[in-house]
C-alpha cells in the first residue's frame, strides 16, 4: 500500500467501498459464480427468480415473475420511434400471492410496455407504453399490440401499497394472444422471516490483492415480501443487508448492470430488490478486493445461516473456528481448498484467518544448506581477519600494511617510500586503537 | 509471507553457525597512547627524511645543470645534510617496537595465511 509503489491494489482498484469500476476480475470468478449458482439453486422450488429479460433469454411464451422496483429498473429503454399496432393481445390477471390478504384487486392501474432487445448489445428500445385498469376480478387486457419483431418482450407492472411488481413475457409470433399473471404480495418488515440457506465465500489471490467473492442464498419463510424496516436516506426501501469489510475496494455486484440495485451505506450493502416468499427465493453475489497483506476477514452474520462454504486458493491456508476442512474442489481446472461450517446465528461472525503455507522438508533443507553456505562464507571472512578484536577500519589498515610489505618484497616500491608509508599506516592504526 | 519466513530461518541458521566466531572477536585490541605517539613521531620523521632526500636530489640536479652556483650549492647541501643527520638521530632515538607488537602480529598472521 505504499504510495509510490504503484501497486495494482493502490493504483488501479483502490476506490473504497462502493467504488464501481470496471475492474477486470478473474474470469474464473464467473465460472465460480455459475457453478455456485447452480449449486445454490439446484432443486429449489419454486423456480429461481431471474432479474431481467436480457440475461435469461426465456423461451417464447414463458412467463417470468419478477419484482422490479422502479429505482432499479434499468437500463432505461430508448424512446419509441413510433407506436406499432398489430394483432397482438396481452391479457392477464393480478393475483394476490399472500394468503389471507383481503386486498381488493379491482381498479388497479396496470402498465404495459413493449420492449425490444438488441441481443448483441443488450440495448433496450421501448416500442409502446399503455395502461389499463383491472376489473372486479383483477383481470386486465391490452389489444392491438405488435407480435414482432423478434426479441420482443412485454412487461406488465402494477404498484401495490407503494411496492412495484412486474412480470415479463416473451412475444411469440406464432401466438398473438399472450397471458401474463401478475402476482403481488403483501409486505412484512419482520427480519425474522429471512434465513440464509448458504453463504458461499471464495478467496483467491488477484495480483497483489486478495479477491473475495461472496454469494448469499436467502429464503423468505413468510408468504409476504420482505421489506427492510429501515429506509435509505433518499426514502427508498430496501431488503436484505450484507456487511462489507470496511477496507474492501472495488465492490462489484452481480446482476446489477446499472449499479443502482445495491446501495452501500454504513459498512453494509442493501438490496433494493425485495425478497419474495419461498425457499431460496433470493440470491445476491458480489466480489471485492482487500489489501494483499490481509490476514483476517471478519464476515458478520446478519440472518440465521444454515451453512457456510468457503473455497480458498491453495496456499492461503484458511483457519477458522467455525470451519472444517472438506477436501479439494476443482473449478475450471483450478483446485480450491474447501471448508464447510454449520449453522451460525445472527450476531456471530465468520472469521477467516490466513497463514502462509508451511515450509516443506525440501524447502527447509534448501534453506539450511543455503544458510550453512552463507555461514561458511562469513566464517571464512572472519577467520581471514588478521587478528580477532580488530575493527573493520583497523583490519583494512592491517591489510594495507600487508599489501605494502608484499609490494616492497616484490620490488614494486623503493625502501624510502616503503618505510614512510608503512610507518604512517602503523601510526594511523595505533591512533585508531589507542585506549587511554 | 513464506519468503519472509524463509529469510528468517536463513538468518537464524547463519547466526547460529557464525555466532561463536563473532563472539570470539569481541574483545577489542587497544594500543597505549605512548606507543601510538611514538609511531606517529616515527612516521613524521620518515616523511621529513624523504622530503629532505628529495630536496637534496633536486639540489644536486640543479647544480649539475648549472642552475645554481657552486658556493650556493655547497652551503645549501651542508644545511640539508645537517638536517638529515638530525632526523636520523631522532629516528634512532625512538624506542624500538615491542616484540609483541600486536600490529606486526596481525600483519604477520595475515601474510602467513596468504602465503
Amino acid at each position: 500500500m505504499s504510495g509510490d509503489g504503484a501497486s495494482f491494489f493502490d493504483s488501479r482498484i483502490c476506490g473504497g467501498v462502493g467504488a464501481h469500476h470496471d475492474a477486470p476480475l478473474p474470469n474464473r470468478l464467473l465460472a465460480i459464480l455459475a457453478a455456485m449458482t447452480a449449486l445454490a439453486l439446484a432443486g429449489c422450488v419454486p423456480a429461481p427468480i431471474p432479474r431481467g429479460p436480457v440475461e435469461t433469454g426465456p423461451a417464447p411464451g414463458e412467463t417470468i415473475h419478477v419484482f422490479t422496483p422502479e429505482a432499479t429498473e434499468a437500463p432505461a429503454p430508448s424512446p419509441a420511434p413510433e407506436t406499432a399496432v398489430g394483432e397482438g393481445v396481452v391479457a392477464g390477471q393480478v393475483i394476490m400471492g399472500s394468503p389471507g390478504s383481503s386486498a381488493s384487486l379491482a381498479g388497479m392501474d396496470v402498465t404495459l410496455r413493449a420492449v425490444t432487445v438488441a441481443m448483441e448489445t443488450g440495448a433496450l428500445t421501448a416500442l409502446l407504453t399503455r395502461t389499463a385498469v383491472t376489473d372486479a376480478g383483477g383481470a386486465f387486457r391490452f389489444e392491438g399490440l405488435p407480435v414482432g419483431p423478434t426479441h420482443l418482450f412485454y412487461e406488465v407492472s402494477a404498484v401495490y401499497n407503494g411496492v412495484p411488481f412486474s412480470a415479463w413475457v416473451v412475444a411469440d409470433a406464432e401466438n398473438a394472444a399472450l397471458s401474463i399473471p401478475l402476482t403481488i404480495y403483501e409486505a412484512t418488515d419482520d427480519a425474522g422471516v429471512i434465513t440464509v440457506d448458504a453463504m458461499h465465500v471464495v478467496v483467491s489471490r488477484y495480483h497483489d490483492a486478495l479477491s473475495v467473492f461472496q454469494m448469499l442464498v436467502y429464503s423468505n419463510q413468510s408468504d409476504r415480501i420482505y421489506v427492510n424496516p429501515v429506509a435509505l436516506d433518499d426514502g427508498r426501501r430496501v431488503s436484505v443487508r450484507a456487511p462489507i469489510p470496511p477496507n474492501a475496494a472495488n465492490v462489484i455486484f452481480d446482476e446489477d448492470a446499472t449499479g443502482v440495485r445495491f446501495v452501500i451505506t454504513g459498512g453494509s450493502a442493501y438490496d433494493t430488490e425485495y425478497v419474495l416468499p419461498g425457499s431460496r427465493s433470493h440470491v445476491i453475489s458480489f466480489s471485492y478486493l482487500l489489501p494483499g497483506d490481509t490476514s483476517e476477514i471478519v464476515l458478520p452474520i446478519t440472518y440465521p445461516t444454515a451453512r457456510v462454504n468457503v473455497l480458498a486458493q491453495p496456499g492461503l491456508r484458511v483457519r477458522s473456528p467455525a470451519l472444517t476442512a472438506a477436501g479439494v474442489e476443482t473449478i475450471e481446472a483450478t483446485p480450491y481448498d474447501a471448508y464447510t461450517g454449520g449453522a451460525m446465528a445472527p450476531g456471530a461472525a465468520l472469521t477467516l484467518r490466513f497463514s502462509a503455507p508451511g515450509i516443506g522438508v525440501g524447502a527447509a533443507l534448501a534453506i539450511l544448506l543455503a544458510g550453512a553456505a552463507l555461514a561458511a562464507g562469513i566464517v571464512w571472512i572472519i577467520r581471514r581477519r588478521p587478528h580477532a578484536g580488530w575493527t573493520p577500519r583497523q583490519t583494512m589498515l592491517i591489510r594495507q600494511i600487508a599489501d605494502l610489505d608484499g609490494a616492497f618484497e616484490a620490488g614494486r616500491i623503493n625502501r624510502l617510500d616503503y618505510e614512510a608509508r608503512r610507518a604512517d599506516l602503523k601510526a594511523r592504526l595505533a591512533e585508531d586503537s589507542q585506549n587511554d | 509471507m513464506s519468503g519472509a519466513l524463509a529469510l528468517v530461518a536463513l538468518g537464524v541458521v547463519i547466526l547460529v553457525v557464525t555466532w561463536p566466531f563473532i563472539a570470539a572477536r569481541r574483545p577489542a585490541i587497544s594500543i597505549h597512547h605512548a606507543a601510538s605517539a611514538d609511531l606517529r613521531r616515527r612516521s613524521d620523521l620518515l616523511a621529513a627524511r624523504n622530503r629532505l632526500y628529495r630536496t637534496l636530489q633536486e639540489l644536486d640536479f640543479d647544480h649539475e645543470t648549472g642552475k645554481i652556483a657552486d658556493a650556493d650549492y655547497a652551503a645549501a647541501r651542508h644545511r640539508l645534510v645537517a638536517q638529515g643527520v638530525s632526523l636520523l638521530q631522532q629516528l634512532d632515538a625512538l624506542p624500538a617496537p615491542p616484540e609483541d607488537d600486536p600490529i606486526e602480529a596481525a600483519v604477520g598472521a595475515l601474510r602467513g595465511k596468504k602465503a
